[in-house]
């Protein structure tokens, strides 16, 4: 029983099964994976007619063999199914009406088939035996050809035009791998559809003496469609990998230049305890010479040198945090001293250009779920922002506010009293390079935006009605999955 | 207290403000510290001695403004700014309104110092010089303004509607308790005094 061609056939039935299940998870894992679900099918429906096949190779008698002829139009018609339906998802640029009309062209062949007595197509004549891989098994002799098969033929020539100018469509179209899509994918299925067609015609015609062998040709065109649908699979994992880059690299480089425009609050920053601890050490040195130091004075010093040393490492400490090129790390963070750091950061700025900078966070807010540095980048972009919007007007004022929005959700305003946004610029002010600024880049909102919506949240702007602009954004409540 | 000769110290940063009463108090100057501009505002008057030590950054009132501010209250102390990184503007403006000296928080301490005591010495001359025209009545103030604008005797008669002659005694008067012997000498005086 162990044959040549039992072991093929199953083999053929198996790696269909095989890719069936494959591509079935897929689908279900990701329901808008629609190719892969016609693919399912198209798979289990090879499978079904390896079997068929094998069958009538088997066959001990005319009738047997049009038993199983009758399912092989079953099987037929979840492939025709599958295949409109793939290269429809997967092509994109089918006809629908043709699809369509090869469908119910089959589906009448089909029901004639299933419904009527054997052979309401093909009229089986006297079984054959034929040889196949070192074998002899049973072959149809010359039969009597019905109407129906005829419709049969016209269907799968449908079938093979379909696809075929689904893939003239795609091969028009500008995208990058449109036509490479075309020629393997629209021409693999051309191929393997008139292959299986003719194969069939020419033992039903009596043409040649052979068993029908749709399945082997079948599954070469599985695998075909797998290795495309595979190779789009990686390829989108890696389109999003680069865009992930892209974005930290973005938000690298919007860092580095918010932080170069602060330098100088930073160094004033630092320049504060390393000044405390100068004049302390000075001090220090006078009391030793006195006749009787005061230990007491000499320790607060002490005490006073160890406590700012630590105050400059911690922002030496901040400053590294923020320019370190880091992937979103989500922690429970509270928003009120978050702002506040911010705040210190361009404090001295703010000062120097006379602006009031107003924080409003209630105390009993909830924490966020947020990346630290990522959401001070996000509020210190959008204080940049305010504090230049306001240098050339009259009030001068910049404040961060927090409130609950609802259960799941924090929202966070920061508005100010400037000049607003233009509104030939207002539709574009998120989009990356534009700028309003002699010196900017044009990336601090395209990168806080990113920042946000990879939080979950939403970033966006209005113009206050009396004066100046609010941006204000949404982050979720920490603690909810 | 306020008679007393003080080196007020404006800073936010208390811990800087506490190094530096420190390093004055151990050079033997009497020394009081405050966290903003305000706070200094609220106890000082006119009639206070020593000079101020202050920072220019401040959240709140910045040092300029409360320079400003304190010019407008009459307070004349000599201020001595120090900052993080002194910029040209704030520099230029506020030496324009008068600041002793304008010293970065990490000079040497000799400089500080040397600045410190160049604002002492300038409020005990201004105190000095103020003190010879405290003597003047209010006649002889108002006969000065004049004077000190170049204008003649016949005008400031006619101006204040007095006779000339009694212009002519006003101004002796004013030479002789000022103890100058020209206008031009009483000019410069009167200005650096502030009593223009």
């Amino acid at each position: 029983m162990n044959s040549t061609p039992f072991v093929v056939w199953t083999m053929v039935g198996t790696a269909s099964l095989t890719l069936a299940l494959v591509h079935g998870v897929v689908w279900l894992l990701d329901r808008r994976r629609l190719a892969n679900l016609a693919f399912c099918v198209l798979a289990v429906s090879v499978a079904a007619i390896a079997r068929i096949e094998y069958g009538m190779m088997r066959a001990a008698s005319p009738q047997e063999y049009a038993e199983w002829l009758r399912w092989i139009h079953g099987a037929m018609f979840f492939t025709t199914v599958g295949l409109v339906l793939f290269v429809h998802v997967y092509f994109g640029t089918a006809r629908r009406w043709l699809g369509l009309t090869v469908v119910a062209m089959r589906g009448v062949v089909t029901a004639g088939n299933l419904m009527g007595s054997a052979g309401a197509s093909w009229l089986v004549g006297q079984l054959e035996r034929a040889p196949l891989l070192g074998e002899q098994v049973a072959a149809s002799g010359a039969g009597a050809v019905r109407p129906l098969q005829w419709l049969a033929t016209t269907a799968a020539i449908l079938l093979a035009v379909y696809v075929l100018d689904a893939a003239i469509a795609l091969w028009r179209k500008p995208q990058a791998d449109a036509r490479r899509t075309a020629v393997v994918v629209g021409g693999g299925i051309v191929g393997f559809v008139l292959v299986a067609t003719i194969q069939p015609q020419l033992v039903i015609w009596g043409l040649v003496q052979m068993p029908i062998m749709l399945s082997p040709a079948f599954l070469l065109m599985l695998g075909v469609m797998t290795y495309e649908l595979c190779r789009d699979i990686v390829r989108s994992a890696r389109i999003k990998e680069e865009a992930h880059r892209l974005r930290d690299d973005l938000a690298h480089v919007a860092r580095v230049s918010t932080l170069s425009e602060l330098s100088g609050s930073l160094a004033h920053e630092l320049n504060q305890p390393l000044s405390a601890i100068l004049r302390n050490a000075e001090a220090a040195q006078l009391i030793l010479e006195q006749k009787a130091p005061d230990l007491a004075e000499l320790r607060a010093i002490m005490s006073d040198i160890r406590s700012d040393d630590q105050r400059a490492g911690a922002i030496i400490e901040r400053m590294r945090a923020l320019l370190k090129r880091n992937s979103i790390e989500r922690h429970d963070v509270p928003l009120q001293p978050l702002a506040q750091e911010v705040l210190a950061l361009v404090r001295t700025d703010a000062a120097a250009r006379r602006v009031t900078l107003d924080l409003a966070v209630p105390e009993d807010l909830p924490l966020v779920a947020a990346d630290r540095v990522q959401l001070s980048q996000v509020l210190l972009n959008l204080l940049v922002n305010g504090i230049d919007a306001v240098s050339e007007s009259t009030r001068r004022r910049v404040a961060i506010e927090a409130r609950r929005a609802d259960e799941r959700t924090i929202e966070v305003a920061v508005a100010d009293s400037g000049h607003g946004i233009a509104p030939e610029i207002f539709p574009r002010v998120f989009e990356p390079f534009v700028t309003t600024k002699a010196d900017g880049m044009g990336i601090g909102l395209a990168v806080s935006r990113t920042i946000i919506e990879a939080h979950g949240g939403r970033l966006w702007a209005q113009n206050n009605r009396d004066a100046g602009a609010t941006f204000r954004f949404t982050l979720p409540v920490a603690g909810q999955a | 207290m306020s008679g007393e000769t003080l080196i007020r110290i404006v800073d936010d940063d208390a811990s800087f403000a506490r190094a530096l009463a420190r390093l004055l108090g151990a050079r033997g100057y009497p020394v009081q510290s405050y966290g903003s501009g305000a706070e200094l505002l609220a106890e000082l008057s006119s009639e206070c001695r020593g000079c101020l030590v202050m920072d220019l950054n401040m959240p709140g009132m910045n040092g300029l403004e409360l320079q400003s501010e304190l010019g407008r209250r009459g307070v004349r102390l000599p201020i001595v700014f120090l900052t993080g990184a002194a910029d040209i503007p704030s520099t230029v403006q506020a030496m324009r309104d008068g600041a002793v000296d304008f010293l970065e928080k990490r000079a040497p301490s000799e400089q500080l110092m040397a600045a410190v005591e160049r604002a002492l010495a300038s409020e005990r001359e201004q105190r000095k010089l103020r003190e010879r025209f405290a003597a003047l009545t209010e006649r002889e103030l108002d006969v000065l303004r004049h004077v000190v604008r170049g204008r003649m005797n016949k005008q400031i008669a006619a101006d204040l509607g007095i006779h000339e002659r009694t212009v002519k005694l006003h101004r002796t008067a004013v030479t002789t308790k000022v103890g100058v012997r020209s206008a031009a000498e009483l000019t410069v005086l009167a200005r650096s005094a502030g009593i223009l």
